[in-house]
């Protein structure tokens, strides 16, 4: 099959009916779970991960992507009308967002929020059919060594940019390390801390594990706010923007188009690190910065651009090097093992309507996002209405059954409960759970490619610099590192926290 | 829904997780307990991964790996500082432990009772326990609505799905085969 042919395929796989459905539902349920500011995009897969396990895979990876990207243009709508962001990326929505909504232009910033995730993922989308063959054919030139980089670039990068400190990111990340070594070692059969446990020999699930970090987490941290639904005060309005308003954020949708396409494909990237980066750019080329904070519309168009095109290439190392370089990917990737389905680079080829059939649903899912987030805002805002508690509680039921029915053992629902409580206890302590949970989903591939790196080499560590394409991913980890440290270095200079650079700009003067 | 023209407009302020939200919850504990936890917790796996046996860089033994992330774990206990900046920061552990300890001991009886009772009591009940207790609905609202989702994942899982579940005496009294 050639490149066309298969692009093709794929659309006779995302528009089969079922399929149809299947996106429709994705971005549905994203939008609604991106609306609530309870619930964010890790739960609600982590929830729906059981779920899966009865779909085919193509369909039940084209659901999980919808409610992704989905879920990242949903935190738009309270970022704009509540100056609450329904997930980490639409934080910076709220900058300018919200300051429109104050002067009663809340319909011109969720319209261009909405044209801003379509031009948005319409082009990276592109970028995925043009960039994921070509890399997966270099990596099949990957052997243990490159994977033993990349994973590990994956696990450092996560933690390293996260929102939390490098300290409290590592710990996590070393505490998904060694949960990936429970079980039976795959080289001496010898059990490692299993504590004398016959169920954990076979080592830990992932499905109760993040269903309990994210999804039970989140449910219990819920329970422990106020049980009321959200009020409104802004006018919506209009909602399609004007000229003159298309005019203005035309520049910065191209903009964040290309920097949310670039950074998605790095480790750590995707749609959080995209949005901030064409925050930053933005107020930085504006000829008057000083309107940035106060309901500058390319504040808006920039970031929403950027943080869609980011969530979609991040699929590139996910679906060609098998490597998830965010959580939300690291909980597809548990989804598509749990078909039986290894990601990489032979991903395209053995299954090609898993491949193709994704990537075609994106173009699809797009076009039904501007449809639903243009002609649904009220009733997304409606959806505003229902207190938090209630969801909890029917999702809470949801988790409990869906966990026992992927393996039919109680002792999952009790493992779920363990890391529940484990993850509303890191929430409470100022942890993040992400690195963790990425964390254990790459140890298994870091410990395996390490351990056969060593026995290729005769225990020389110098196999990681000697080989080009290992060398050549330790100069882009190198090339990023020094890019992130000398922005650190040049805004200390200036006496200006990185955080605080990338908060809105009233902010940032009056501290 | 709103069409381009149609003002959408509802009344009051912020919601749940509103600024003044976030403010409330912010704590400032010491960090050397932290430390202190990580720490021996990294300790410990690799006590356990040198008895494993590490091997050597030529011949990785089973605990070589464990080793690593152990070390991780008590090297970066010590980087452990408190959150600053955008950071997030440390919350009061539960504002109200009663709500938190009803939900644990609820879920901690459902898991047995699933094990003994099947879905649709157990289900139900919970459901019940937390619309009532947690959400603060009205008892008729929460029944209707404890019932409606017992139904609806019953008639799911067992009709719609066929997944097997630990033996129900509902399920098998509407089925006819208790």
């Amino acid at each position: 099959m050639n490149h066309l042919d298969s692009v093709l395929h794929g659309f006779q796989v995302a528009l089969q009916p079922g399929n149809l459905v299947f996106v429709a539902l994705g971005v549905l349920i994203g939008t609604f779970i991106g609306v609530l500011p309870g619930l964010g995009p890790t739960a609600t897969i982590a929830l729906l991960l059981p779920l899966t396990y009865v779909l085919d895979p193509a369909p039940a990876i084209i659901l999980l992507a919808g409610i992704y990207y989905g879920s990242v243009y949903g935190g738009t709508i309270t970022s704009v009308l509540l100056r609450i962001p329904g997930e980490a990326s639409s934080v910076v929505t709220t900058f300018d967002g919200y300051p429109m909504a104050q002067k009663g232009r809340a319909g011109p910033a969720l319209g261009i929020a909405a044209v801003g995730s379509f031009v948005g993922g319409i082009t990276a989308t592109v970028f995925l059919v043009v960039l994921a063959p070509l890399l997966a054919g270099v990596a099949l030139n990957f052997g243990p060594p490159e994977y033993t980089l990349v994973a590990l670039t994956g696990v450092l990068l996560v933690a390293w940019m996260g929102n939390v400190s490098v300290g409290r990111a590592l710990v996590a990340a070393g505490l998904g390390l060694f949960l990936a070594t429970v079980g039976l070692d795959s080289v001496s059969g010898e059990p490692r801390f299993t504590l004398g446990s016959t169920d954990l020999l076979a080592g830990l699930s992932f499905i109760p594990i993040a269903m309990g970090l994210f999804g039970l987490g989140e449910v219990l941290y819920s329970i422990d706010k106020s049980p009321t639904g959200t009020k409104i005060k802004h006018k919506i309005g209009r909602i399609w923007p004007s000229r003159a308003d298309f005019r203005q954020s035309g520049g910065a949708l191209a903009r964040g188009t290309l920097l949310g396409s670039v950074l998605g494909l790095l480790p750590g990237g995707g749609s959080v690190v995209s949005s901030m980066t064409a925050y930053v750019v933005e107020k930085r080329r504006a000829k008057d910065p000083s309107r940035f904070g106060k309901g500058a519309i390319e504040g808006v168009a920039g970031p929403e651009a950027a943080s869609n095109a980011g969530s979609t290439t991040a699929f590139v190392p996910l679906l060609t090097l098998g490597i998830p370089p965010n959580v939300v990917l690291a909980l597809l990737y548990g989804a598509l093992l749990i078909q039986g389905i290894t990601p990489g680079p032979s991903l395209m080829v053995n299954q090609p309507d898993v491949f193709w059939g994704v990537i075609a649903s994106m173009f699809v899912g797009n076009v039904l996002l501007l449809v639903f987030n243009t002609a649904l805002i009220g009733a997304w805002v409606q959806v505003l209405r229902v207190p938090i508690t209630i969801l909890s509680t029917v999702a809470l039921v949801v988790m409990l059954i869906g966990v026992y029915t992927v393996q039919n053992r109680v002792s999952d629902i009790v493992v779920m409960l363990v890391f529940g409580l484990l993850g509303y206890a890191l929430r409470k302590f100022g942890y993040e759970v992400g690195p963790l949970v990425l964390a254990f989903i790459l140890g298994g591939i870091l410990e395996v490619s390490l351990r056969q790196s060593l026995l290729i080499s005769g225990g020389d560590f110098s196999i990681f610099v000697t080989r080009p394409v290992s060398l050549g991913i330790l100069a882009v980890v190198a090339v990023v590192v020094l890019v992130a440290f000398g922005r650190r270095w040049a805004l200390s200079r200036r006496g200006i926290a990185p955080a605080q650079e990338e908060r809105a700009p009233e902010d940032a003067e009056r501290s | 829904m709103s069409s381009p023209g149609t003002p959408e407009t509802l009344d009051t302020a912020d919601g749940p997780g509103g600024p003044a939200d976030f403010e409330a919850d912010r704590t400032t504990r010491p960090v050397w307990p932290q430390r202190l936890v990580w720490g021996g917790f990294g300790g410990l796996v690799v006590l356990g991964s040198v008895l494993l046996g590490p091997g050597s860089p030529r011949e990785p033994g089973p605990g070589f790996w464990p080793l690593a992330a152990g070390a991780l774990i008590l090297v970066a206990a010590f980087a452990i500082r408190p959150p600053v900046g955008d950071e997030p920061s440390e919350e009061v552990f539960s504002h109200n432990p009663r709500r938190l300890v009803t939900a644990l001991v609820s879920m901690a009886v459902f898991t047995a009772l699933f094990a003994v009772a099947g879905l649709v009591l157990p289900v139900f009940a919970l459901q019940l326990l937390w619309l009532r207790v947690l959400a603060g609905m009205r008892w008729w609202t929460a029944l209707l609505l404890s019932a409606a989702v017992t139904a609806f994942l019953t008639a799911g899982l067992v009709y719609g799905l066929n997944i097997p579940l630990p033996p129900d005496p509902i399920i098998a009294l509407l089925k006819g085969t208790s």
